[in-house]
């Protein structure tokens, strides 16, 4: 049990540390709709489901081409 | 029952106080002439607190994706592939992890595999970034190995003469160099470069770039966007296809509505020119337009700087090549933050 409450402590006092990842850029972005993290993910990579069985530009071995995709990491 | 219920209390408090990330899941529906598929997905990025610290934080990701696909073209590859089966299930998961290496600089790793009756696949990449000029540039290199294992097919053509489509075994690297530049407050650049290399094809040659710029006193955002992809040289005869060469343009709109809401539309036009290899000239080019938009409603009105907002979104395309084939899109999502 104490183990238990000096864990809880421990984690307590290390998550109270917010270091930053970066210094600049979260300022540099004025909206939501900039923000590639925001305006990607499964939303883009299924709206691409129609192009995918003719288009062999926009798709190869290893994911899509010249894009992220969560499915396969390409 | 105390005891296990003060356990089962600090685990679930622990890892709230020591993980924060994101839950994101989406459905979509998507029919063609030729075909409908229904897929969903499920991802979750999370970052350990306790080993946050100027820049050498860490993140985790991990995805699983599931997609069911009824073939009504029997004549499809994929049809013939399963002997004359025409529903298809594929499984993919797949995992990431950054590590910061001090701030503006960080490594990465990602891996997944897929899996259906038709074949499977994996792959294991690696990737590091870095940021220039006060964090307003940024460089990533990557590179990804993939293996593809898959049920062969072939085809009897004119003459007794045999043609393997589709070989058992495929694999390729791709590299990627790429940029990201916060040019102004208003105004981003990105753009980059992939080799493709597989063993059934040329090497493959991809470039992309995209501009994004806000318009502040409408509260909008303009996307546009374009790629070149050229994938050239001596085709083997193992492929579906010939040398292909290919363009692509698009435009979005993102628009800010009241406090909660963004509505998005875009348009996509792609043009692809194939010098078609003997067996497979019936379609050597083709032209598509693609219109799609979404609509997503934040739970709070929160800027960039903010805490993140859950958010729920509905989306849809509609899309149309020169084959002739229609398709239509629609979907819905949504994201939690713990």
């Amino acid at each position: 049990m104490k183990r238990i409450f000096l864990l809880v402590l421990t984690t307590i006092a290390l998550s109270g540390c917010v270091h930053p990842q970066v210094k600049f850029r979260k300022a540099r972005l004025l909206d939501p709709t900039m923000d590639p993290a925001k305006t990607s993910g499964f939303q883009t990579s299924l709206n691409n489901e129609p192009t995918l069985r003719v288009e062999k530009g926009t798709t190869d071995i290893g994911g899509n081409v010249g894009a992220s995709c969560p499915t396969c990491g390409g | 029952m105390l005891r296990k219920t003060i356990i089962s209390t600090s685990l679930f408090f622990l890892s709230t106080q020591s993980l924060a990330g994101r839950i994101e899941t989406a459905g979509a529906f998507y029919k063609e002439d030729s075909q409908s598929t229904f897929i969903e997905s499920l991802s979750t990025t999370f970052n350990p607190k306790w080993i946050e610290g100027e820049g050498y934080g860490s993140s985790f990701s991990l995805g699983l994706t599931a997609k069911q696909t009824e073939y009504s073209d029997k004549n499809d590859p994929v049809v013939k592939q399963l002997n004359g089966e025409t529903e298809l299930k594929q499984f993919s998961g797949s995992g990431s992890f950054s590590q910061g290496l001090g701030i503006g600089r960080s490594v990465g790793a990602n891996f997944g595999l897929g899996d259906s009756r038709a074949g499977s696949s994996k792959w294991l990449g690696v990737n590091f970034g870095e940021w220039w000029l006060e964090e307003t540039f940024q460089t990533v290199f990557s590179a990804t190995r993939t293996w593809v294992e898959q049920i062969p097919y072939s085809t009897l053509l004119p003459g007794d003469l045999q043609r393997v489509y589709l070989p058992e075994n495929v694999d390729g690297w791709n590299f990627g160099v790429s940029f990201y530049q916060l040019t102004t407050p208003n105004l981003i650049l990105r753009g980059g470069y992939n080799l493709i290399t597989r063993s059934d094809r040329p090497n493959a040659h991809a470039l992309n770039a995209e501009g994004r710029y806000y318009v502040e006193p409408t509260r909008s955002a303009i996307h546009l966007k374009g790629a070149y992809y050229l994938n050239v040289g001596e085709v083997k005869p193992v492929s579906l296809y010939g040398e292909v060469e290919a363009y692509s343009a698009s435009l979005e709109w993102h628009q800010r509505l009241a406090k909660q809401w963004i509505l998005m539309g875009g348009y996509r036009y792609y043009f692809e020119k194939e010098t078609p290899v003997a067996a497979t000239a019936s379609i050597n080019q083709i032209g598509s337009d693609y219109f799609y938009g979404s609509l997503r409603w934040r739970f709070a009105d929160v800027g960039w700087t903010a805490e993140e907002s859950p958010e729920i979104y509905v989306f849809g395309g509609f899309y149309q090549n020169n084959e002739p084939n229609k398709a239509y899109m629609s979907g819905i999502g949504a994201s939690l933050y713990f």
